[in-house]
């Protein structure tokens, strides 16, 4: 049986970033920009997001000529869905207060 | 382009490379993906930090499937392990239970010293569990319970050392047999436990 386990602050941060425009991919780099995130803390959440099949992810061909091409993420319709329901009101107050207290 | 920042940027290069090396072959699409990230980062210290943190990511990866993966040479190990740690303990258990049923030693003593001892058929069992059942992990509940009993067999044997008034030197390999061995057990359990739990679940 598959446990289901609260998602963490970071985990709440990166679903955050993606619900802002839930049909439009996003590059690595960018959410970290938006969630304040590192890679090292980033790229696992993202790696087990797209395990459970709540993101999608692509390559699309970098903008600039000469650039590789860049993995990008958007929610599945499980995602979506799955973080409508994590991003409750009372999980915002953790998240303020994690980005309050500079981890973010 | 400064020489500072294409050292900087060639250590990048070298530490995602790395990370390819020692990343799974699973997450090897994962590793390109921040590669080719980097190609797209401003430049500076940035371009390092993203790096390195590629390398630590691979790097867990890499020991959350070796610790993940346990095949039948590892599970024998394992319960080798388990049995060493844990079957002192037992013996101690089994001892003890028989000593206070026959009167043989003082209620009180046989309370604290059997309930010291408790861990050692309990984590015995619940470690040939998590080693043989195909992909079985610890609830949480009994994830504490075993962490609570490892802290009270510590807790126990203090009480009971402090009560003989017998100094560590003459005791020590009873600590290592009823406080080391089982803790160590317990705590590779839980580190095991933590590491076969599906991956859906730690986002």
């Amino acid at each position: 049986m598959e446990r289901t386990r609260k998602p963490s602050a970071h985990t709440l941060l990166v679903l955050e970033a993606l619900s802002k425009r839930p049909r439009d991919w996003h590059y690595g780099y960018e959410l970290s920009q938006l969630t304040g995130l590192k890679s090292g803390t980033l790229y696992p959440i993202l790696m087990r997001l797209c395990d459970r099949a709540l993101l999608d992810s692509d390559w699309q061909p970098a903008a600039q000529s000469g650039r590789p091409p860049r993995h990008v993420y958007r929610f599945t319709a499980a995602g979506a869905t799955f973080a409508r329901g994590a991003l409750s009101p009372s999980s915002a107050s953790m998240r303020r207060r994690l980005t309050a207290g500079g981890l973010a | 382009m400064t020489s500072t920042w294409t050292d900087g940027r060639r250590m990048a290069v070298l530490l995602l490379k790395l990370a390819a090396h020692i990343s799974p072959p699973t997450r090897r699409e994962w590793v390109r993906a921040m590669h080719n990230e980097l190609e797209h980062l401003p430049r500076g210290a940035a371009a390092l930090s993203w790096a390195l943190g590629c390398a630590l990511v691979s790097y867990r990866e890499r020991v959350s499937v070796m610790i993940g993966s346990l095949n039948s040479v590892a599970r024998w190990l394992l319960s080798i392990e388990m049995a060493v740690c844990l079957v002192p303990l037992t013996w101690l258990f089994v001892a003890v239970f028989a000593m206070t049923a026959h009167g043989a030693m003082p209620l009180e003593f046989g309370i604290l010293a059997g309930s010291g001892a408790l861990l050692g058929p309990i984590g015995l069992l619940v470690g040939l569990r998590t080693i043989f059942v195909a992909r079985g992990s610890l609830s949480k509940t009994t994830a504490i319970v075993v962490a609570l009993l490892a802290a009270w067999t510590v807790v126990a044997y203090c009480l009971q050392v402090m009560r003989d008034g017998a100094s560590f030197s003459d005791g020590w390999r009873d600590f290592a047999l009823v406080v080391v061995l089982p803790a160590w057990a317990v705590a590779h359990l839980l580190r095991i436990n933590a590491a076969r739990r599906p991956t859906a679940a730690v986002i």
